[in-house]
């Protein structure tokens, strides 16, 4: 073990070490892909450890649920620094998406050994980077204490894991010709001033597809007074992104339980979040207009979606969706409504 | 309960301990001074770019439609004869990395086949990396420099510039643990 404490320590320093891991999708829109997945790392490093690369090429139809294994592939090398898979295939001429994931391991099999006899406790030898110290089953020191021969090896895996993930469409793209936004109710574990919408796409399948929020305009903020402090808001959220999938899940709104096998995506989330966003709203309700008692913040989103994957080619689907924010407030209550696309949900504040 | 007891003996104390621990403490001191190199996921990305180049033109791979080379030029935004050039500079560097990777491999492979449980020989502990080793990853490094220069200069360095931009995409760099795997 003193060796191994200094020889790591040197290890460590000589320079630290790393997997590199590359893939490449291709195809031609007339049905065939290729995918191609590689590894390396530094010598030093090989010496110690043992490259694998696998890779899976699927394929899912336009409205389709399902991937259809195109291809796989798999490799390893316990000898060398670099390591390759290649896999092709053809799906003919229909429309979907090619999906690459390609998952890359820098493992060593090393052994720790259980020593015999194992009567009042059992003891162990480990064996690191699967290089042998004790060279099963010629266990042969310590003969006073333990059994000659009587060395177990036990395989013990160590990895180091990366994987890539890369899409491709083949054909035109569908997109929804709907979407239908469902108030789902409040943040109340985190942010209970956070309204949640859930969304169900129509027109299609559209599981695994990626959507995005634009907004267009600036905002509108007609709650803020120069007694408040601070700013107006003037300015538009990040945009937000979310994946397509199935959703199911308890709401505190009509429909109190909703299940879609498909094209769901949430929460869209709407209302104030952090210490800032409560310190807003306080102000908000404090220094309400006491003319009218209401005052509203509100957003135009845009909704768009991907032909593959979580960037590049896609179009809006949806535009000019409206979101707001309305506060009520007399002196005696004060409630918070948040709406999308005409859904509203609603509390009471505080 | 279980105990991990013989491997662990004895690991701390004595004048022996003192001295393998300073031999530990000298790689550390020598990583002040000399860090790794910052430009090493690129080169690694090259590497790996390089070799993908290099093995589709094979004629293999050619006739079996495993690449697809509109595609390729169009994912790497490459007309026809910055690729011309890119094939022609991977194609001599898969050829120059072969000789460093033999040597390299020849290294890995007896130490694996003799130490590794199915080998031959029982270890001391677990064994150093050759210096050669080093001198090895130092040769193909500056070789990788040497090839991305010249396509710098084939390429001019805007395009250059795009064409790394463009391949990070492509890679990952997960970091392994420099110390025990356990």
């Amino acid at each position: 073990m003193k060796f191994i404490l200094a020889i790591l320590m040197f290890a460590g320093a000589a320079g630290a070490q790393h997997l590199y891991v590359y893939s490449d999708l291709q195809t031609d829109g007339a049905g065939n892909a290729t995918a191609t997945a590689s590894s390396t790392t530094d010598y030093n490093t090989s010496y110690y450890y043992d490259l694998l690369a696998n890779e899976w090429l699927w394929f899912r139809p336009d409205n389709s649920s399902s991937d259809n294994l195109v291809c796989s592939q798999g490799a390893a090398t316990g000898y060398y620094n670099y390591v390759s898979v290649l896999c092709s295939g053809n799906v003919g001429s229909t429309s979907g998406t090619f999906t690459l994931e390609s998952y890359h391991d820098l493992d060593t099999v090393y052994y720790y050994y259980q020593l015999q006899p194992c009567t009042w406790e059992c003891s162990y030898y480990d064996d690191y980077y699967g290089y042998s110290f004790i060279y099963n089953p010629n266990y042969t020191d310590n003969t006073y204490i333990y059994a000659y021969d009587q060395a177990t090896p036990i395989a013990q895996v160590t990895a180091i894991n990366a994987s890539l993930y890369k899409q491709a469409h083949q054909g035109s793209c569908v997109y929804p010709t709907s979407e239908t936004t469902y108030g789902w109710g409040w943040d109340y574990a985190y942010w209970p001033y956070l309204g949640q919408f859930l969304q169900v796409l129509s027109g299609g399948t559209f599981n695994g597809r990626y959507v995005q929020e634009a907004f267009s305009g600036s905002p509108s903020d007609t709650c803020w007074r120069p007694q408040n402090g601070g700013t107006p808001i003037t300015s538009n959220p990040s945009p937000g992104q979310w994946y397509v999938s199935s959703i199911v899940g308890a709401g505190t709104y009509s429909p109190y339980y909703l299940f879609s096998y498909s094209n769901g995506w949430g929460y869209d989330n709407l209302g104030f979040v952090g210490s800032n966003g409560s310190t807003r709203l306080y102000n908000y309700v404090t220094n309400m207009r006491p003319s009218n008692g209401m005052c509203s913040i509100t957003y135009t989103q845009n909704m768009y979606m991907f032909c593959s994957g979580f960037s590049g080619a896609g179009q809006y689907y949806t535009t000019y969706n409206p979101l707001a924010i309305y506060i009520a407030a007399t002196p005696s209550a004060a409630s918070l409504t948040v709406s999308r696309s005409g859904t509203q949900i609603q509390r009471n504040y505080p | 309960m279980h105990k991990r007891v013989l491997g662990r003996r004895n690991w701390i104390g004595g004048p022996r301990t003192a001295l393998l621990v300073i031999f530990g403490l000298l790689g550390w001191v020598a990583l002040l001074g000399a860090a790794e190199p910052t430009d090493r996921p690129k080169l690694f990305a090259y590497d790996l770019f390089f070799r993908h180049v290099g093995e589709s033109q094979s004629a293999v791979a050619q006739t079996a439609l495993t690449f697809n080379r509109a595609d390729f030029q169009n994912t790497y935004d490459l007309s026809d004869a910055v690729f011309a050039e890119l094939v022609r500079t991977a194609t001599a560097y898969t050829a120059a990395v072969a000789t460093i990777d033999a040597k390299a491999a020849a290294i890995v492979t007896s130490a694996k086949a003799r130490y590794r449980v199915s080998g031959t020989a029982k270890g001391p502990s677990v064994p150093a990396a050759p210096p050669e080793l080093q001198d090895l990853q130092q040769q193909k490094e500056d070789l990788i420099r040497t090839t991305l220069s010249s396509l710098t200069g084939s390429l001019g360095s805007a395009q250059f510039a795009y064409l790394t931009y463009l391949l990070m995409q492509h890679v990952s760099v997960q970091p392994a643990p420099a110390g025990t795997p356990q």
